[in-house]
């Protein structure tokens, strides 16, 4: 069965490292992927603060195209792109009066219909759900970390609202965790765990979105972990490429790798620092290659 | 800020257009418990507190909420939607009421109009620049394909987005 892979606006754009690791993990899991990337904009919250209708159409054109191309999943790897499509085909479908305009307003447009029930996953569940944890330990992971500590950040739009569209929610979701202890890796507790990261203010007030980014870095830092595992392009944004800025804010020193899970996944898996972009965070991550065996 | 309600400011239109809304539907159902304010990461910063903002779509103060700041300090983290025992989608609410904002045409935050011009002009909200492109060259990752904005454009001139861009 193959995917229709939607790496999404910012890991296309800003962020190649995920991109890059996600293709290279999922090339060697043999997970097949038809290239989605020439779909258009999820319909994320910025256009939902404009046009509600409209961000819905968008997200319904995305898996509509994917349908056409005979796909029955979306594999996304930002979880913006995962909440909007999955939040379409619940609205489509709970609200009926909502689902006519928006099916009216793609079809007099994009000239597609869709039809419903593309499904919608995260590239951690299909690792985590499809290939299944033990089957990945057995198979594919070659060599893993001792007495790396990590703080553990799953990202609002992967764990939230969840109750309409998963049975037991996600929001205490330990998928992430799981994952990263199987690498040897401890999933240290730490008090802003389920909060926001800032990263979503960044745009209409900075200082709030640094003070937010201020708090749960140093919550991470007193908790200590020697990393950040991030799943959103936009978490890792904030936490690595903001870091600076923010301690800047907030004037406190937090010098906190931060890592994506595929990152972290493919190191184990045997690729090598390069390949999976490592050298493109910004706060060198180089220390965790300490803790590998 | 009105703490206290003035009965002729009420606007049950107000009320009523939000109910009807997508999301609008379990507006009713909100107890007051505190539930959304309590779990808030921003809610502290916040003029107006998110179980306050139900509250006073409710009684259609909508003057006071489309020009209050905590509209566009939330995050959109859905910690609200998520823990709310009644299933008011606040979130949304939020996102809704930003649109009932735009349209007095209160506020149009830079960022948004940038949004909506980079949707319109290329189809996805960021677009690579050539400095990307050529570092993606180089680590051997497809080039990332340009989108045929055909049905975006026609999708704009049907909505609110194209008010923002001024293109209606
Ligand atoms: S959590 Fe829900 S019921 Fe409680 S105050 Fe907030 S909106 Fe109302
Ligand atoms: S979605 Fe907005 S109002 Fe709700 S908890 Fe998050 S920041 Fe607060």
């Amino acid at each position: 069965m193959s995917y229709g892979y939607y790496p999404g606006c910012y890991a296309l754009a800003r962020m190649p490292q995920y991109d890059l690791s996600a293709r290279s993990i999922m090339r060697k899991l043999d997970v097949e992927i038809i290239d989605m990337s020439d779909a258009p904009c999820c319909g994320p919250a910025p256009i939902k603060s404009v046009d509600y209708r409209m961000a819905s159409a968008l997200s319904a054109q995305v898996l509509a195209m994917a349908e056409k191309k005979g796909l029955d999943t979306i594999v996304t790897l930002c979880p913006e792109c995962f909440s909007s499509f999955m939040k379409a085909n619940v609205g489509l479908e709970e609200d009926a009066g909502f689902g006519k305009e928006v099916k009216h307003l793609l079809s007099s447009t994009a000239g597609l219909d869709y039809q419903g029930g593309v499904k919608v996953k995260h590239l951690l569940q299909v690792i985590h759900d499809d290939i299944g944890l033990k089957k990945l330990r057995k198979d594919y992971i070659i060599r893993g970390f001792e007495g790396l500590k990590a703080a553990v950040h799953s990202g609002c739009h992967f764990s939230r609202f969840s109750a309409s569209y998963h049975p037991v929610g996600l929001e205490d979701s330990r998928m992430l965790d799981e994952l990263v202890e199987g690498l040897g890796i401890e999933s240290v507790y730490w008090q802003l765990k389920s909060w926001c990261c800032g990263a979503p203010i960044l745009a209409f007030d900075r200082d709030l979105s640094c003070k937010l980014g201020g708090k749960k870095l140093q919550s991470a830092k007193v908790s200590g972990a020697d990393c950040i595992v991030s799943l959103c392009p936009y978490c890792q944004m904030q936490f690595d490429y903001n870091q600076s800025i923010i301690e800047k804010k907030v004037d406190k020193r937090f010098t906190l790798p931060v890592v994506l899970f595929t990152q972290l996944l493919g190191l184990c898996m045997g690729f090598d620092k390069k390949e999976v972009g490592l050298g493109m965070n910004r706060v060198s991550a180089d220390a965790i290659l300490d803790f590998m065996e | 800020m009105e703490r206290t309600t003035n009965l002729s400011k009420v606007s049950r239109t107000f009320f009523e257009e939000v109910m009807k809304s997508h999301m609008g539907r379990t507006l009713s159902c909100c107890y007051q418990c505190g539930t959304c304010s309590s779990s808030c990461p921003v809610a502290e910063e916040m003029d107006i507190k998110p179980h306050e903002m139900v509250e006073m779509i409710k009684l259609g103060l909508k003057n006071t909420l489309v020009r209050c700041k905590a509209l566009w300090q939330c995050s959109t983290c859905y910690m609200c939607t998520e823990r709310c025992p009644q299933g008011v989608k606040l979130a949304s609410l939020i996102l809704g009421m930003r649109d009932v904002a735009l349209r007095e045409g209160i506020v149009v935050p830079r960022s948004v109009e940038e949004s909506c011009k980079n949707l319109n002009d290329t189809g996805r909200l960021i677009a690579p620049s050539r400095f990307q492109m050529e570092k993606r060259l180089k680590l051997k990752l497809p080039s990332v394909p340009s989108i045929d904005t055909e049905s975006i454009k026609g999708m704009v001139n049907k909505t609110r987005v194209a008010d923002i861009l001024k293109v209606r």
